[in-house]
Protein backbone atom coordinates (compact mmCIF):
# COMPACT_ATOMS: atom_id res chain seq x y z
CA UNK A 1 0.00 0.00 0.00
CA UNK A 2 1.27 3.44 -0.92
CA UNK A 3 1.23 5.98 1.90
CA UNK A 4 -0.01 9.19 0.33
CA UNK A 5 -0.14 11.16 3.56
CA UNK A 6 -2.69 13.90 3.96
CA UNK A 7 -4.97 15.41 1.41
CA UNK A 8 -4.55 18.91 -0.01
CA UNK A 9 -5.52 21.96 2.00
CA UNK A 10 -8.64 23.84 1.00
CA UNK A 11 -6.57 26.56 -0.67
CA UNK A 12 -4.31 24.15 -2.51
CA UNK A 13 -4.62 22.91 -6.05
CA UNK A 14 -3.41 19.42 -6.80
CA UNK A 15 -2.81 17.34 -9.91
CA UNK A 16 -2.10 13.65 -9.33
CA UNK A 17 -1.20 11.32 -12.17
CA UNK A 18 -1.47 7.55 -11.81
CA UNK A 19 0.32 5.24 -14.22
CA UNK A 20 0.52 1.46 -14.00
CA UNK A 21 2.38 0.91 -17.24
CA UNK A 22 -0.77 0.22 -19.19
CA UNK A 23 -3.27 2.86 -18.30
CA UNK A 24 -3.54 6.37 -16.98
CA UNK A 25 -5.71 8.40 -14.63
CA UNK A 26 -5.63 11.93 -13.25
CA UNK A 27 -7.19 13.34 -10.08
CA UNK A 28 -7.40 17.12 -9.80
CA UNK A 29 -8.24 19.07 -6.66
CA UNK A 30 -9.52 22.49 -7.67
CA UNK A 31 -9.83 23.81 -4.13
CA UNK A 32 -12.10 23.48 -1.10
CA UNK A 33 -12.37 19.72 -1.46
CA UNK A 34 -13.74 19.81 -5.00
CA UNK A 35 -12.32 17.13 -7.25
CA UNK A 36 -12.34 16.30 -10.92
CA UNK A 37 -11.24 12.93 -12.29
CA UNK A 38 -9.94 12.37 -15.79
CA UNK A 39 -9.80 8.82 -17.17
CA UNK A 40 -9.29 5.71 -15.10
CA UNK A 41 -6.81 2.91 -14.59
CA UNK A 42 -6.55 0.07 -12.14
CA UNK A 43 -4.96 0.41 -8.75
CA UNK A 44 -1.68 -1.38 -8.11
CA UNK A 45 -2.88 -3.16 -5.00
CA UNK A 46 -6.34 -4.14 -6.07
CA UNK A 47 -6.69 -5.40 -9.60
CA UNK A 48 -10.36 -4.52 -9.66
CA UNK A 49 -10.36 -1.05 -8.13
CA UNK A 50 -9.83 2.23 -9.99
CA UNK A 51 -6.65 3.96 -8.88
CA UNK A 52 -8.34 7.36 -8.46
CA UNK A 53 -10.99 5.92 -6.17
CA UNK A 54 -8.40 4.14 -4.04
CA UNK A 55 -6.46 7.40 -3.76
CA UNK A 56 -9.45 9.51 -2.76
CA UNK A 57 -10.50 6.90 -0.22
CA UNK A 58 -7.01 6.94 1.25
CA UNK A 59 -7.30 10.70 1.66
CA UNK A 60 -10.74 10.45 3.21
CA UNK A 61 -12.49 12.35 0.42
CA UNK A 62 -16.26 12.06 0.45
CA UNK A 63 -17.83 10.63 -2.73
CA UNK A 64 -19.98 13.75 -2.91
CA UNK A 65 -16.96 15.98 -3.43
CA UNK A 66 -16.21 14.68 -6.91
CA UNK A 67 -17.74 17.17 -9.31
CA UNK A 68 -16.85 15.75 -12.70
CA UNK A 69 -15.53 12.58 -14.29
CA UNK A 70 -14.10 12.89 -17.77
CA UNK A 71 -13.54 9.99 -20.15
CA UNK A 72 -11.13 11.75 -22.46
CA UNK A 73 -11.55 8.99 -25.02
CA UNK A 74 -12.68 5.38 -25.17
CA UNK A 75 -9.40 3.51 -25.39
CA UNK A 76 -9.07 0.57 -23.08
CA UNK A 77 -6.03 1.88 -21.21
CA UNK A 78 -7.79 5.13 -20.28
CA UNK A 79 -11.18 3.91 -19.14
CA UNK A 80 -10.55 0.78 -17.09
CA UNK A 81 -12.79 1.07 -14.07
CA UNK A 82 -14.40 4.34 -15.12
CA UNK A 83 -17.85 2.83 -14.80
CA UNK A 84 -16.98 2.07 -11.17
CA UNK A 85 -16.01 5.72 -10.70
CA UNK A 86 -19.32 6.83 -12.16
CA UNK A 87 -21.18 4.54 -9.78
CA UNK A 88 -19.11 5.55 -6.78
CA UNK A 89 -19.44 9.29 -7.35
CA UNK A 90 -23.10 9.78 -8.21
CA UNK A 91 -23.10 13.58 -8.10
CA UNK A 92 -20.24 13.92 -10.55
CA UNK A 93 -21.16 14.94 -14.08
CA UNK A 94 -19.92 12.36 -16.54
CA UNK A 95 -18.20 13.92 -19.53
CA UNK A 96 -17.36 12.27 -22.86
CA UNK A 97 -16.12 13.39 -26.24
CA UNK A 98 -18.67 14.96 -28.55
CA UNK A 99 -17.87 12.34 -31.19
CA UNK A 100 -20.28 10.09 -29.27
CA UNK A 101 -23.16 12.48 -29.75
CA UNK A 102 -24.19 10.65 -32.87
CA UNK A 103 -26.44 7.75 -33.78
CA UNK A 104 -23.61 5.82 -35.40
CA UNK A 105 -21.40 6.28 -32.36
CA UNK A 106 -24.03 5.08 -29.92
CA UNK A 107 -24.83 2.23 -32.31
CA UNK A 108 -21.18 1.30 -32.06
CA UNK A 109 -21.39 1.26 -28.27
CA UNK A 110 -24.58 -0.79 -28.36
CA UNK A 111 -23.26 -3.23 -30.93
CA UNK A 112 -20.07 -4.02 -29.03
CA UNK A 113 -21.14 -3.61 -25.45
CA UNK A 114 -24.92 -3.73 -25.38
CA UNK A 115 -27.26 -6.58 -24.72
CA UNK A 116 -26.45 -8.32 -28.01
CA UNK A 117 -22.73 -7.67 -27.87
CA UNK A 118 -20.00 -10.29 -28.07
CA UNK A 119 -18.90 -8.72 -24.82
CA UNK A 120 -15.18 -8.35 -25.41
CA UNK A 121 -14.67 -4.67 -26.15
CA UNK A 122 -13.58 -3.31 -22.79
CA UNK A 123 -13.34 0.36 -23.68
CA UNK A 124 -16.81 0.60 -25.12
CA UNK A 125 -18.15 -1.62 -22.34
CA UNK A 126 -17.08 0.89 -19.70
CA UNK A 127 -18.74 3.80 -21.51
CA UNK A 128 -21.82 1.76 -22.26
CA UNK A 129 -22.24 0.86 -18.60
CA UNK A 130 -21.96 4.48 -17.54
CA UNK A 131 -24.56 5.64 -20.03
CA UNK A 132 -26.82 2.84 -18.86
CA UNK A 133 -26.38 3.92 -15.23
CA UNK A 134 -26.93 7.63 -15.71
CA UNK A 135 -29.96 9.63 -16.68
CA UNK A 136 -27.70 11.89 -18.69
CA UNK A 137 -24.09 12.24 -19.75
CA UNK A 138 -22.46 15.36 -21.12
CA UNK A 139 -20.50 15.68 -24.33
CA UNK A 140 -17.84 18.29 -24.92
CA UNK A 141 -15.78 19.59 -27.80
CA UNK A 142 -13.46 22.52 -28.32
CA UNK A 143 -14.45 25.45 -26.06
CA UNK A 144 -16.95 23.47 -23.98
CA UNK A 145 -16.91 24.16 -20.26
CA UNK A 146 -16.24 20.98 -18.34
CA UNK A 147 -16.23 22.41 -14.83
CA UNK A 148 -16.59 25.87 -13.38
CA UNK A 149 -16.14 26.41 -9.66
CA UNK A 150 -15.96 29.69 -7.70
CA UNK A 151 -12.90 29.36 -5.55
CA UNK A 152 -11.42 31.76 -3.05
CA UNK A 153 -12.43 34.88 -4.88
CA UNK A 154 -11.71 33.55 -8.35
CA UNK A 155 -13.28 31.10 -10.79
CA UNK A 156 -11.54 27.85 -11.59
CA UNK A 157 -12.60 26.76 -15.04
CA UNK A 158 -11.82 23.57 -16.92
CA UNK A 159 -12.47 23.75 -20.65
CA UNK A 160 -12.00 21.36 -23.54
CA UNK A 161 -9.45 22.25 -26.21
CA UNK A 162 -10.47 19.29 -28.36
CA UNK A 163 -11.94 17.52 -30.21
CA UNK A 164 -12.45 20.00 -33.00
CA UNK A 165 -15.79 19.85 -34.76
CA UNK A 166 -14.33 18.32 -37.90
CA UNK A 167 -13.04 15.33 -35.94
CA UNK A 168 -16.60 14.19 -35.50
CA UNK A 169 -17.11 13.08 -39.08
CA UNK A 170 -13.74 11.32 -39.21
CA UNK A 171 -14.61 9.31 -36.13
CA UNK A 172 -18.01 8.33 -37.45
CA UNK A 173 -16.58 7.30 -40.81
CA UNK A 174 -14.09 5.08 -39.00
CA UNK A 175 -16.67 3.43 -36.76
CA UNK A 176 -19.17 2.95 -39.57
CA UNK A 177 -17.09 0.04 -40.89
CA UNK A 178 -17.88 -1.98 -37.79
CA UNK A 179 -21.58 -1.30 -37.48
CA UNK A 180 -24.29 -3.84 -38.23
CA UNK A 181 -26.12 -3.27 -41.48
CA UNK A 182 -29.81 -3.71 -42.11
CA UNK A 183 -29.22 -7.20 -43.42
CA UNK A 184 -26.95 -8.13 -40.51
CA UNK A 185 -23.23 -8.47 -40.99
CA UNK A 186 -20.62 -10.08 -38.80
CA UNK A 187 -19.38 -8.39 -35.66
CA UNK A 188 -15.70 -8.14 -34.87
CA UNK A 189 -14.29 -8.66 -31.44
CA UNK A 190 -12.74 -5.28 -30.91
CA UNK A 191 -12.71 -2.26 -33.18
CA UNK A 192 -9.26 -0.82 -33.85
CA UNK A 193 -8.76 2.71 -32.59
CA UNK A 194 -8.82 5.68 -34.92
CA UNK A 195 -5.28 6.57 -35.91
CA UNK A 196 -4.21 9.27 -35.25
CA UNK A 197 -6.31 9.94 -32.18
CA UNK A 198 -8.17 13.15 -32.95
CA UNK A 199 -11.20 12.42 -30.80
CA UNK A 200 -9.61 12.77 -27.35
CA UNK A 201 -10.45 15.61 -24.99
CA UNK A 202 -7.46 17.79 -24.15
CA UNK A 203 -8.29 19.92 -21.11
CA UNK A 204 -7.15 23.36 -20.01
CA UNK A 205 -7.71 24.22 -16.34
CA UNK A 206 -7.54 27.93 -15.58
CA UNK A 207 -6.67 28.48 -11.92
CA UNK A 208 -6.71 32.26 -12.12
CA UNK A 209 -3.01 32.81 -11.51
CA UNK A 210 -1.85 29.64 -13.23
CA UNK A 211 -3.07 26.87 -15.47
CA UNK A 212 -2.82 23.16 -16.12
CA UNK A 213 -2.83 21.41 -19.51
CA UNK A 214 -3.96 17.76 -19.69
CA UNK A 215 -3.04 16.39 -23.11
CA UNK A 216 -4.86 13.04 -22.90
CA UNK A 217 -3.88 10.99 -25.98
CA UNK A 218 -4.55 13.71 -28.51
CA UNK A 219 -2.19 13.36 -31.46
CA UNK A 220 -0.98 15.65 -34.13
CA UNK A 221 -2.95 16.12 -37.31
CA UNK A 222 -2.91 19.15 -39.63
CA UNK A 223 -6.57 19.95 -39.40
CA UNK A 224 -7.89 17.86 -36.55
CA UNK A 225 -5.21 17.34 -33.90
CA UNK A 226 -2.83 19.57 -32.02
CA UNK A 227 -2.24 21.82 -35.00
CA UNK A 228 -5.94 22.65 -35.01
CA UNK A 229 -5.81 23.37 -31.29
CA UNK A 230 -2.84 25.75 -31.35
CA UNK A 231 -4.10 27.42 -34.52
CA UNK A 232 -7.43 28.23 -32.92
CA UNK A 233 -7.40 31.77 -31.61
CA UNK A 234 -9.45 31.00 -28.56
CA UNK A 235 -7.23 28.06 -27.56
CA UNK A 236 -4.00 29.92 -28.14
CA UNK A 237 -5.26 32.76 -25.94
CA UNK A 238 -5.70 30.48 -22.92
CA UNK A 239 -3.52 31.21 -19.93
CA UNK A 240 -0.22 29.40 -20.44
CA UNK A 241 0.13 26.34 -18.25
CA UNK A 242 2.88 25.63 -15.78
CA UNK A 243 1.93 21.97 -15.57
CA UNK A 244 1.54 19.67 -18.58
CA UNK A 245 0.28 16.10 -18.58
CA UNK A 246 2.17 15.11 -21.69
CA UNK A 247 0.05 13.86 -24.52
CA UNK A 248 0.05 10.26 -25.69
CA UNK A 249 2.63 8.91 -23.31
CA UNK A 250 5.32 11.22 -24.62
CA UNK A 251 5.23 9.90 -28.18
CA UNK A 252 6.33 12.05 -31.10
CA UNK A 253 2.86 11.58 -32.65
CA UNK A 254 1.35 13.41 -29.67
CA UNK A 255 3.84 16.24 -29.78
CA UNK A 256 4.45 19.40 -31.71
CA UNK A 257 6.64 22.36 -30.91
CA UNK A 258 3.81 24.86 -30.75
CA UNK A 259 2.29 23.08 -27.77
CA UNK A 260 5.36 24.13 -25.79
CA UNK A 261 5.53 27.65 -27.18
CA UNK A 262 1.84 28.54 -27.41
CA UNK A 263 0.12 26.68 -24.59
CA UNK A 264 2.83 26.27 -21.97
CA UNK A 265 5.00 28.50 -19.84
CA UNK A 266 8.77 28.19 -20.32
CA UNK A 267 10.19 25.09 -18.67
CA UNK A 268 6.91 23.69 -17.37
CA UNK A 269 6.56 20.64 -15.17
CA UNK A 270 5.86 17.75 -17.54
CA UNK A 271 4.34 14.55 -16.21
CA UNK A 272 3.61 11.45 -18.25
CA UNK A 273 2.76 7.78 -18.01
CA UNK A 274 4.41 5.05 -20.02
CA UNK A 275 2.59 2.72 -22.36
CA UNK A 276 3.76 -0.85 -22.68
CA UNK A 277 2.19 -3.39 -24.97
CA UNK A 278 4.57 -6.09 -26.15
CA UNK A 279 7.32 -4.45 -28.16
CA UNK A 280 5.36 -1.24 -28.44
CA UNK A 281 6.73 0.91 -25.62
CA UNK A 282 6.29 4.61 -25.02
CA UNK A 283 8.08 6.88 -24.41
CA UNK A 284 11.06 5.80 -26.45
CA UNK A 285 14.53 7.02 -25.58
CA UNK A 286 14.17 9.63 -28.33
CA UNK A 287 10.87 10.77 -26.84
CA UNK A 288 12.46 11.18 -23.43
CA UNK A 289 15.34 13.16 -24.92
CA UNK A 290 12.93 15.41 -26.81
CA UNK A 291 10.91 16.14 -23.67
CA UNK A 292 14.04 16.78 -21.62
CA UNK A 293 15.07 19.23 -24.29
CA UNK A 294 11.83 21.15 -23.69
CA UNK A 295 11.99 21.10 -19.89
CA UNK A 296 14.30 19.75 -17.20
CA UNK A 297 11.27 19.16 -14.98
CA UNK A 298 10.02 15.93 -16.48
CA UNK A 299 8.52 13.07 -14.47
CA UNK A 300 7.26 9.64 -15.43
CA UNK A 301 4.93 7.50 -13.35
CA UNK A 302 6.82 4.29 -13.95
CA UNK A 303 10.22 3.28 -15.18
CA UNK A 304 10.82 -0.21 -13.97
CA UNK A 305 11.02 -3.37 -16.00
CA UNK A 306 7.90 -5.43 -16.17
CA UNK A 307 8.99 -9.00 -16.16
CA UNK A 308 6.22 -11.43 -15.38
CA UNK A 309 5.69 -12.20 -11.71
CA UNK A 310 3.94 -15.51 -12.12
CA UNK A 311 5.47 -18.61 -10.63
CA UNK A 312 8.39 -19.85 -12.66
CA UNK A 313 6.41 -22.93 -13.68
CA UNK A 314 3.59 -20.81 -15.08
CA UNK A 315 6.00 -18.50 -16.85
CA UNK A 316 7.80 -21.46 -18.36
CA UNK A 317 4.59 -22.99 -19.64
CA UNK A 318 3.35 -19.77 -21.14
CA UNK A 319 6.77 -18.89 -22.49
CA UNK A 320 6.73 -22.08 -24.58
CA UNK A 321 4.22 -20.29 -26.76
CA UNK A 322 4.43 -16.62 -25.87
CA UNK A 323 7.71 -14.71 -26.13
CA UNK A 324 8.72 -11.38 -24.58
CA UNK A 325 6.22 -11.77 -21.79
CA UNK A 326 5.65 -8.61 -19.82
CA UNK A 327 3.28 -8.03 -16.97
CA UNK A 328 1.16 -4.95 -17.23
CA UNK A 329 0.46 -2.95 -14.12
CA UNK A 330 3.65 -4.01 -12.44
CA UNK A 331 5.34 -0.63 -12.51
CA UNK A 332 2.63 1.41 -10.84
CA UNK A 333 3.63 4.90 -9.82
CA UNK A 334 2.06 8.19 -8.86
CA UNK A 335 3.20 11.75 -9.51
CA UNK A 336 1.58 14.39 -7.31
CA UNK A 337 1.86 18.14 -7.78
CA UNK A 338 0.52 20.64 -5.27
CA UNK A 339 0.54 24.39 -5.01
CA UNK A 340 -1.29 26.92 -2.92
CA UNK A 341 -3.56 29.24 -4.85
CA UNK A 342 -1.50 32.33 -5.57
CA UNK A 343 1.69 30.49 -4.69
CA UNK A 344 4.75 30.59 -6.89
CA UNK A 345 6.01 27.03 -6.81
CA UNK A 346 4.63 23.56 -7.39
CA UNK A 347 5.69 20.85 -5.01
CA UNK A 348 6.35 17.56 -6.80
CA UNK A 349 6.17 14.17 -5.09
CA UNK A 350 6.89 10.77 -6.62
CA UNK A 351 5.34 7.63 -5.14
CA UNK A 352 6.15 3.97 -5.77
CA UNK A 353 7.83 3.64 -9.18
CA UNK A 354 7.39 7.24 -10.29
CA UNK A 355 10.65 9.03 -11.02
CA UNK A 356 12.29 11.86 -12.85
CA UNK A 357 12.33 11.50 -16.58
CA UNK B 1 3.64 -54.05 -18.39
CA UNK B 2 4.75 -56.02 -21.36
CA UNK B 3 4.91 -54.46 -24.73
CA UNK B 4 3.13 -56.77 -27.11
CA UNK B 5 3.93 -55.18 -30.40
CA UNK B 6 4.09 -51.89 -32.18
CA UNK B 7 1.46 -50.74 -34.64
CA UNK B 8 2.78 -48.35 -37.24
CA UNK B 9 0.38 -45.43 -37.55
CA UNK B 10 0.55 -43.46 -40.73
CA UNK B 11 -1.72 -40.42 -40.96
CA UNK B 12 -0.02 -37.99 -43.27
CA UNK B 13 3.45 -36.91 -44.10
CA UNK B 14 3.58 -34.49 -41.21
CA UNK B 15 1.91 -36.65 -38.68
CA UNK B 16 3.44 -40.06 -38.65
CA UNK B 17 4.12 -41.87 -35.49
CA UNK B 18 4.09 -45.18 -33.79
CA UNK B 19 2.98 -46.10 -30.39
CA UNK B 20 3.49 -49.23 -28.38
CA UNK B 21 0.40 -50.99 -27.18
CA UNK B 22 0.77 -52.35 -23.72
CA UNK B 23 -1.12 -55.22 -22.16
CA UNK B 24 -0.90 -56.59 -18.74
CA UNK B 25 -2.50 -59.38 -16.76
CA UNK B 26 -6.24 -58.89 -16.49
CA UNK B 27 -6.36 -55.91 -18.82
CA UNK B 28 -9.66 -55.34 -20.51
CA UNK B 29 -8.56 -52.31 -22.44
CA UNK B 30 -5.49 -50.59 -23.70
CA UNK B 31 -4.55 -46.96 -24.09
CA UNK B 32 -2.99 -45.41 -27.15
CA UNK B 33 -1.16 -42.13 -26.96
CA UNK B 34 0.49 -40.10 -29.67
CA UNK B 35 1.99 -36.69 -30.05
CA UNK B 36 1.04 -34.56 -33.02
CA UNK B 37 2.06 -30.93 -33.42
CA UNK B 38 2.68 -30.55 -29.76
CA UNK B 39 -0.69 -32.01 -28.85
CA UNK B 40 -1.12 -35.22 -26.96
CA UNK B 41 -3.98 -37.49 -27.79
CA UNK B 42 -5.06 -40.35 -25.62
CA UNK B 43 -7.60 -42.88 -26.72
CA UNK B 44 -8.85 -45.92 -24.86
CA UNK B 45 -9.76 -49.05 -26.73
CA UNK B 46 -11.74 -51.89 -25.27
CA UNK B 47 -10.06 -55.21 -25.57
CA UNK B 48 -12.43 -58.05 -26.34
CA UNK B 49 -10.98 -61.38 -25.26
CA UNK B 50 -12.35 -64.84 -25.75
CA UNK B 51 -11.70 -67.50 -23.17
CA UNK B 52 -8.72 -68.66 -25.14
CA UNK B 53 -7.38 -65.20 -25.70
CA UNK B 54 -6.27 -64.55 -22.18
CA UNK B 55 -3.55 -61.99 -21.67
CA UNK B 56 -1.06 -64.73 -20.86
CA UNK B 57 -1.92 -66.55 -24.03
CA UNK B 58 -1.67 -63.37 -26.03
CA UNK B 59 1.63 -62.47 -24.50
CA UNK B 60 2.99 -65.86 -25.42
CA UNK B 61 2.35 -65.33 -29.08
CA UNK B 62 4.86 -63.72 -31.32
CA UNK B 63 2.62 -62.72 -34.18
CA UNK B 64 0.18 -59.85 -34.15
CA UNK B 65 -2.92 -60.93 -32.26
CA UNK B 66 -6.23 -61.11 -34.05
CA UNK B 67 -7.88 -58.38 -32.08
CA UNK B 68 -10.30 -55.92 -33.66
CA UNK B 69 -8.29 -52.73 -33.44
CA UNK B 70 -8.52 -49.80 -35.77
CA UNK B 71 -5.81 -47.19 -36.00
CA UNK B 72 -6.90 -43.74 -34.77
CA UNK B 73 -7.80 -41.37 -37.57
CA UNK B 74 -5.98 -38.15 -38.44
CA UNK B 75 -8.72 -36.10 -36.83
CA UNK B 76 -8.43 -38.09 -33.63
CA UNK B 77 -4.68 -37.63 -33.68
CA UNK B 78 -5.02 -33.84 -33.92
CA UNK B 79 -7.88 -33.41 -31.53
CA UNK B 80 -6.88 -32.79 -27.99
CA UNK B 81 -8.74 -34.90 -25.54
CA UNK B 82 -8.65 -33.87 -21.93
CA UNK B 83 -8.78 -37.32 -20.48
CA UNK B 84 -9.16 -38.15 -16.84
CA UNK B 85 -5.47 -37.78 -16.14
CA UNK B 86 -5.06 -34.40 -17.81
CA UNK B 87 -5.52 -31.12 -16.00
CA UNK B 88 -6.08 -27.63 -17.33
CA UNK B 89 -3.47 -25.56 -15.58
CA UNK B 90 -4.45 -22.25 -17.09
CA UNK B 91 -6.83 -20.75 -19.59
CA UNK B 92 -5.67 -17.48 -21.10
CA UNK B 93 -8.07 -15.21 -22.92
CA UNK B 94 -6.08 -13.29 -25.44
CA UNK B 95 -6.66 -10.32 -27.68
CA UNK B 96 -4.61 -9.62 -30.76
CA UNK B 97 -3.13 -6.16 -30.58
CA UNK B 98 -1.06 -6.19 -33.72
CA UNK B 99 -0.18 -8.66 -36.46
CA UNK B 100 3.31 -8.61 -37.97
CA UNK B 101 2.85 -10.85 -40.96
CA UNK B 102 6.36 -10.47 -42.31
CA UNK B 103 7.70 -11.70 -38.97
CA UNK B 104 4.97 -14.30 -38.47
CA UNK B 105 4.14 -12.85 -35.08
CA UNK B 106 1.13 -11.40 -33.34
CA UNK B 107 1.37 -9.08 -30.36
CA UNK B 108 -1.16 -10.10 -27.77
CA UNK B 109 -2.71 -9.10 -24.47
CA UNK B 110 -3.41 -12.04 -22.17
CA UNK B 111 -5.83 -12.30 -19.27
CA UNK B 112 -5.83 -15.38 -17.08
CA UNK B 113 -9.21 -16.94 -16.51
CA UNK B 114 -8.11 -19.13 -13.61
CA UNK B 115 -6.96 -17.43 -10.45
CA UNK B 116 -6.10 -13.77 -10.13
CA UNK B 117 -2.99 -13.42 -12.22
CA UNK B 118 -2.32 -9.99 -13.69
CA UNK B 119 -2.65 -9.37 -17.37
CA UNK B 120 0.39 -9.86 -19.58
CA UNK B 121 1.51 -8.84 -23.00
CA UNK B 122 3.67 -10.90 -25.30
CA UNK B 123 4.33 -12.21 -28.77
CA UNK B 124 2.95 -15.41 -30.24
CA UNK B 125 4.22 -16.97 -33.41
CA UNK B 126 1.51 -17.51 -35.97
CA UNK B 127 2.51 -21.16 -36.34
CA UNK B 128 0.70 -21.83 -33.07
CA UNK B 129 -2.56 -20.78 -34.67
CA UNK B 130 -4.72 -23.61 -35.97
CA UNK B 131 -4.96 -23.55 -39.76
CA UNK B 132 -8.70 -23.21 -39.56
CA UNK B 133 -8.31 -20.01 -37.56
CA UNK B 134 -5.68 -18.21 -39.64
CA UNK B 135 -8.24 -15.98 -41.31
CA UNK B 136 -9.40 -14.80 -37.90
CA UNK B 137 -6.03 -13.37 -36.91
CA UNK B 138 -6.66 -9.63 -37.07
CA UNK B 139 -6.21 -6.84 -34.54
CA UNK B 140 -8.91 -7.10 -31.95
CA UNK B 141 -9.55 -10.80 -32.45
CA UNK B 142 -10.09 -12.86 -29.34
CA UNK B 143 -8.52 -16.27 -28.76
CA UNK B 144 -8.28 -18.81 -25.99
CA UNK B 145 -5.00 -20.45 -25.08
CA UNK B 146 -5.48 -23.53 -22.94
CA UNK B 147 -2.51 -25.07 -21.20
CA UNK B 148 -2.79 -28.68 -20.07
CA UNK B 149 -0.71 -30.93 -17.91
CA UNK B 150 -0.97 -34.66 -17.93
CA UNK B 151 0.56 -37.05 -15.50
CA UNK B 152 1.23 -40.58 -16.53
CA UNK B 153 3.21 -43.07 -14.54
CA UNK B 154 5.29 -40.38 -12.97
CA UNK B 155 5.98 -38.45 -16.14
CA UNK B 156 4.45 -35.10 -16.98
CA UNK B 157 3.37 -34.24 -20.47
CA UNK B 158 2.51 -30.73 -21.51
CA UNK B 159 -0.08 -29.80 -24.07
CA UNK B 160 -1.72 -26.63 -25.30
CA UNK B 161 -4.40 -25.49 -27.64
CA UNK B 162 -4.92 -22.08 -29.18
CA UNK B 163 -8.26 -21.41 -30.83
CA UNK B 164 -9.83 -18.21 -32.00
CA UNK B 165 -13.27 -17.04 -31.13
CA UNK B 166 -15.78 -16.98 -33.96
CA UNK B 167 -18.70 -14.63 -33.79
CA UNK B 168 -22.03 -15.35 -35.41
CA UNK B 169 -23.53 -12.81 -37.74
CA UNK B 170 -25.98 -10.34 -36.32
CA UNK B 171 -29.58 -11.35 -36.70
CA UNK B 172 -32.26 -8.93 -37.79
CA UNK B 173 -33.62 -8.88 -34.25
CA UNK B 174 -30.21 -8.04 -32.87
CA UNK B 175 -29.77 -5.22 -35.35
CA UNK B 176 -33.12 -3.82 -34.28
CA UNK B 177 -32.17 -4.09 -30.65
CA UNK B 178 -28.90 -2.30 -31.30
CA UNK B 179 -30.79 0.51 -32.98
CA UNK B 180 -33.15 0.83 -30.02
CA UNK B 181 -30.32 0.90 -27.51
CA UNK B 182 -28.43 3.42 -29.60
CA UNK B 183 -31.43 5.71 -29.73
CA UNK B 184 -31.91 5.47 -25.99
CA UNK B 185 -28.27 6.31 -25.33
CA UNK B 186 -28.39 9.22 -27.74
CA UNK B 187 -31.36 10.65 -25.87
CA UNK B 188 -29.20 10.87 -22.75
CA UNK B 189 -26.50 13.00 -24.36
CA UNK B 190 -26.50 16.62 -23.23
CA UNK B 191 -24.24 19.42 -24.39
CA UNK B 192 -22.18 21.70 -22.19
CA UNK B 193 -22.12 25.47 -22.47
CA UNK B 194 -19.32 27.04 -24.42
CA UNK B 195 -16.72 29.32 -22.90
CA UNK B 196 -16.66 32.87 -24.17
Amino acid sequence: MIDYGKGPAANEVEVTLFGPGFGEAVAIHVGENNWMLVDSCIDANDSSAPASAAYLEALGVSPYNVRAIVASHWHDDHVRGISQLAARYPLADFIISSVFNDKEATSFLAAYSGSVAPGQARGTAELYQVIQQRESVFYVHQRSIILEVPMLGRTVRATALSPVQAAHSQFIAHMAHYLPRKNGGTPINHAPELDPNIEAIAIHIDLGDDAILLGSDLEEHDALGWSAVVADKWCSNRKKSAVYKVSHHGSYTGDMSRIWTTLLQPLPIAALTPFNLGRHKLPTDDDKARIRNCTPHGYISSGVTRKPKMSSAQVKRLADICKNLSQINSGFGTIRLRKAFGGAHWNVECFANAQRL
Amino acid sequence: MNTLTQFPLTTNAANTGTSPISLHRGSKSFRWSAAARGQMTTTDFDLYLTEKQTPRALLARTEVPDIPISAPSVIAAKRLTASLDSTVIQLWEGRVIRVRLHEGIMDVLLNAKIGSLPAHTGEVELQWVHEQDRELVVPGAIFYLTLYKKTKSGSIENAQELRFRRLPSWSRQQVQRIECEAQLMLSKMKGRPLAE
